[in-house]
This record gives structure tokens, C-alpha cells and sequence, in this order.
């Protein structure tokens, strides 16, 4: 059996009491694997994220990392609407804050680090937009942003909260693209998406999930319609 | 110097949305300054005890509740002012006039104060020299520094904490009620001026050193009160870099297919103009 980069067992928790946004997730992501969570808005998707990423601590259950418990490098990808884009930073700012314990001291960044924050915005194409204000960007560009400042930290997981959302169809490409990159140099990759024929059906695995696991496998097993209308909220198996 | 330490920490404190926080920190210092006199301790000692256990209360209610920050700055730095003027209506035996306190004089400012405003200052520098990627990490993405291994909690305290100190150091030359002011309108007026994180903070701190002083020597010759002063050449910085934010985005605005709006581009030569996006 291979290795698991992640083991969630039984995790339950929520943001006020008695009402759980997530419940008994049991959850097993080898080590390279490359997963995405499919649900409806308020299926506890980013939440089940933020649980992986260290965020929140459940209620109920345990988050296990590798053999060795140790806690792996995480890069995490919010939601770009879960910031103000209006705040007066660069692009090189940004993605120097994914290494900011490692650009030197002070409020400068060091020359090291500028050749570090250069070549992750090649990598995705942006390397133009270094000194840009991140203001001036638009959805697709600032989702670019937020991937090089996870891709910098060179993590053993990637978390990315529906990285593909309000994005035009080159952009999703792109975002793909490098995604499969990272995940074939050994990067265990982790996803929400509630776009099912634009990434799910090209993702290696599916987890379906809304505030449970409703079922999880490839995408050709799993988006079955029995499947989707239970994640969706349409209809009720009552076996949960 | 005042002007200037007001002004850099003016930055940090209107991108986290807590414009209200150096306007509830004075107020309720004010309230450990009148315990200190009262209980016969130094007034520094008195009012950084009440500042810090402020500042404190102010980010555990704001973390641990679902209580906006500005709330719990509302309360709690308000009930602590409002300990200040309870003693001070019920104790008849008052021989310190509070009123320097409350509005300023920096002209009566002792060598213990002058003392205070150094050590605020070089504590400032420090701290923002030093956890100047934190903190904008913090500001900008919370969540994301979390999960990086920013310590938040202990970044948002230390900068209360050293809001406090600046706050107490400043009330004797701005006084309590007006030194939000102080610590706000430069760096408003420098947000109108830039959109760069460290111009913003050189600009925010030139500004309030420059009106600062201004304002001082401007009470000296008018015989005026020197905080309210200070405020006055504050709140005139920034409307003149409001009139100059507004004439800029007006040189720069034009129009596609009948749709006004600006945005970054350059002119040339034959007057037509080009897109930088």
C-alpha cells in the first residue's frame, strides 16, 4: 500500500456549536496524489481545506501527515476573494510573503529572494508583473499570483480553494497545466472545484462531498448522476 | 518625532480597518493616568499598565468572539476613559489640572515626557524594522500568514502593545482626545498620495512630522493650543492630498465607447494614448 501524504479520520467540526460544517470525514491522499473535492456552496469544501491546512482544529477526530506525523510543508491557496486587492502591495511583495521567513531581515527582500520570486512568476508566465500593483490585475492574473506565492514555499502539499473559479478558459489551462506539473515532480495536490465538466472530469480523483463524503473515486466511476444529485442536495439516500 | 512615529503606525493601522483604535487607546489611557495620580505612582507606569491591559482586551474579545474589533475598541476604551472622569467628578482633592492631558501642551512638556517620546520612537522603528513582513502578511492575507507559520495573534498584540506605548508617550504634547487625529490623517493623506506599502509609510511619516512641527510652531506664534493645532495642519495635509488625488484622477480619466474611467496609461506625441494593461 502506497504511502499517505494525508489521513483524516472521523473529522467533525464547525463554526457554532451543534452545527457542524463538516462531519465524519474519513479521507486517505496518497503521497502524490492528486485530488479534487467536488460540492455546492456550504458543503464544507473550504472548510475541509482549512481543516488540512492547519487553520482549524476539528472537533472531533485526527488529522494524520505521512508516517512520521511530522507536519509536512503546506502551500495554501485562498480564495481571491477572500483578500482586498486594493491593498497597496507589488506582485513581488505577494509572492515574497510565501517566503518571508526565509528573504532576509528586515523589511527589505533580498536579492536571493528576488531571483526566487522571479523565477515562480515564470514559471506561470507573469514574471513582467513583478513591480505591477496587484490592483491592477485582473481574476486569472491575481489567481497567478497566489499560486506562485504557494509554488515558492516548493511544498509537499498544495492547497488551492477552487483555483480555477472566474477565470477565463486559458488561465484554467494554465492553472492545470502547472498543477500537473508540480503533481508530477512529487507534489500531493489538493483541490476544491465546483466546476465538474472544466476540471473535475480531468482531475485522476473525485471526492464528492457535501458536509460528508458522499463518494469518492475517478471521475468516470464517481460523476455518476445518482452521485451528483446526492451531492448537490437533490436527493437523500437517508443512509448517512 | 511624535508627528512621524504617529504617522508610520497610522499606516499599518487603516489597512486593518481600526482607524478608531488611536482615538479608543488615548482615551482609555487617560483613565490610567487618573488611577496613577490618585494611587500616588508615576502617571507613565499607571497608564501603561491600563494601555497594555487595553490592548490586550481589545484582540482577545475581537478573537475569541464574534465581536468586530471596532466594538470591543468602543467599549473597552471608552469604559476606561470614562473611569478617568468618574474620579475626577467624585475627587474633590484635584490639585493636577487633567486638561493638558485631554487636549495637548506640548510647550509644558517635561524631560520625562521628552524621555518617553525617544524610547516610543526607537521601540517603533525597531518593531517595524523588524516585523515590517509579518505584519503585512498578516494584514493583507491573515489566514495564508497562519498557515505559513506567522504567529498572527502574537503579531496583532505586539502592535497594540506598541501603539499603546506611542500613545502614552504622545499624550502629553497631543493630548488624548485629539491624537487620533494624529495618527490617522497622515496616513490617509499618504494613501492618497502612493500606492506603494513602504512610500506610503516614508510619505505617512514625513507628513506627520512635517505638520507636527508646523502645527508647533504655528501655537507658538498664534498663542494657540498646541494639540488641537498639530490636528488642524494634520486635517489640512490631507485634504490637500484629497484635492490631489482627485485632480490626478481627473487628468487621468477618459473614455471608451462612452464609458468614463481611468486607469494607468501614457500619451504621446500624437495626443492619443496607450494602454499600459
Amino acid at each position: 500500500m502506497a504511502d499517505n501524504a494525508l489521513e483524516l479520520s472521523e473529522v467533525t467540526f464547525g463554526y457554532s456549536y451543534h452545527k457542524p460544517a463538516v462531519e465524519g470525514i474519513n479521507l486517505q491522499i496518497p503521497k502524490g496524489g492528486f485530488v479534487g473535492i467536488l460540492g455546492p456552496s456550504g458543503s464544507g469544501k473550504t472548510t475541509l481545506l482549512k481543516i488540512i491546512a492547519g487553520l482549524h482544529k476539528p472537533w472531533y477526530g485526527s488529522v494524520k501527515f505521512g508516517t512520521t506525523g511530522r507536519r509536512p510543508e503546506i502551500g495554501y491557496v485562498p480564495q481571491v476573494e477572500s483578500v482586498d486587492w486594493t491593498f497597496p502591495v507589488t506582485v513581488k511583495e505577494v509572492v515574497s510573503m510565501g517566503i518571508w521567513d526565509n528573504s532576509g531581515a528586515g523589511p527589505w527582500i533580498s536579492r536571493v529572494a528576488g531571483e526566487k520570486i522571479r523565477s515562480a512568476l515564470e514559471s506561470l508566465g507573469i514574471e513582467d508583473y513583478m513591480a505591477r500593483q496587484i490592483s491592477e490585475l485582473s481574476g486569472g492574473e491575481q489567481q497567478r499570483v497566489f499560486l506562485a506565492r504557494a509554488m515558492i514555499r516548493l511544498p509537499d502539499i498544495l492547497v488551492l480553494d477552487e483555483p480555477t473559479s472566474g477565470v477565463d478558459y486559458n488561465t484554467r489551462e494554465t492553472i492545470l497545466d502547472v498543477l500537473a506539473k508540480l503533481n508530477q515532480s512529487g507534489a500531493t495536490i489538493i483541490l476544491t472545484t465546483h466546476d465538474i465538466s472544466g476540471v473535475a472530469k480531468r482531475l485522476p480523483w473525485i471526492v464528492c462531498m457535501n458536509k460528508r463524503i458522499i463518494s469518492e473515486g475517478v471521475p468516470k466511476e464517481i460523476l455518476t448522476n445518482e452521485n451528483l444529485l446526492e451531492t448537490y442536495g437533490l436527493i437523500d439516500r437517508g443512509d448517512g | 518625532m511624535v508627528g512621524g512615529i504617529c504617522g508610520t503606525l497610522g499606516v499599518y493601522i487603516i489597512l486593518r480597518g481600526m482607524s478608531y483604535i488611536g482615538h479608543g487607546m488615548s482615551h482609555a489611557v487617560f483613565g490610567g493616568a487618573v488611577v496613577s495620580y490618585i494611587i500616588n505612582i508615576n502617571l507613565y507606569i499607571g497608564a501603561a499598565l491600563w494601555g497594555f491591559l487595553s490592548a490586550f482586551l481589545i484582540n482577545e474579545i475581537s478573537r475569541r468572539n464574534k465581536i468586530k474589533a471596532d466594538a470591543a475598541i468602543g467599549v473597552v476604551t471608552t469604559a476606561g476613559f470614562a473611569v478617568g472622569v468618574l474620579l475626577i467628578s467624585t475627587t474633590r482633592s484635584f490639585t493636577r489640572n487633567f486638561e493638558a492631558m485631554l487636549f495637548g501642551n506640548i510647550l509644558g512638556i517635561t524631560d520625562q515626557d521628552l524621555l518617553m517620546i525617544v524610547g516610543a520612537s526607537a521601540v517603533t522603528v525597531l518593531f517595524v524594522l523588524l516585523a515590517h513582513k509579518r505584519l503585512m502578511f498578516t494584514l493583507f492575507d491573515k489566514e495564508t500568514a497562519k498557515t505559513y507559520g506567522v504567529k498572527v495573534e502574537l503579531v496583532e498584540l505586539m502592535f497594540s502593545l506598541v501603539l499603546a506605548t506611542v500613545v502614552i508617550a504622545s499624550m502629553s504634547a497631543i493630548g488624548v482626545t485629539l491624537l487620533a487625529a494624529t495618527i490617522v490623517a497622515p496616513a490617509i493623506s499618504a494613501r492618497m498620495l502612493t500606492n506603494n506599502f513602504q512610500k506610503m509609510i516614508i510619505a505617512s511619516a514625513t507628513i506627520g512630522s512635517i505638520t507636527a512641527f508646523a502645527g508647533m510652531y504655528a501655537s507658538f506664534y498664534l498663542d494657540s493650543a498646541s494639540g488641537a493645532t498639530i490636528v488642524l495642519f494634520g486635517a489640512a495635509a490631507f485634504g490637500i492630498s484629497a484635492l490631489y488625488a482627485f485632480f490626478k484622477r481627473k487628468y487621468h480619466m477618459h473614455s471608451h465607447a462612452g464609458l468614463v474611467h481611468a486607469h494607468p496609461h501614457t500619451h504621446t506625441a500624437e495626443h492619443r494614448h496607450e494602454h499600459k494593461l
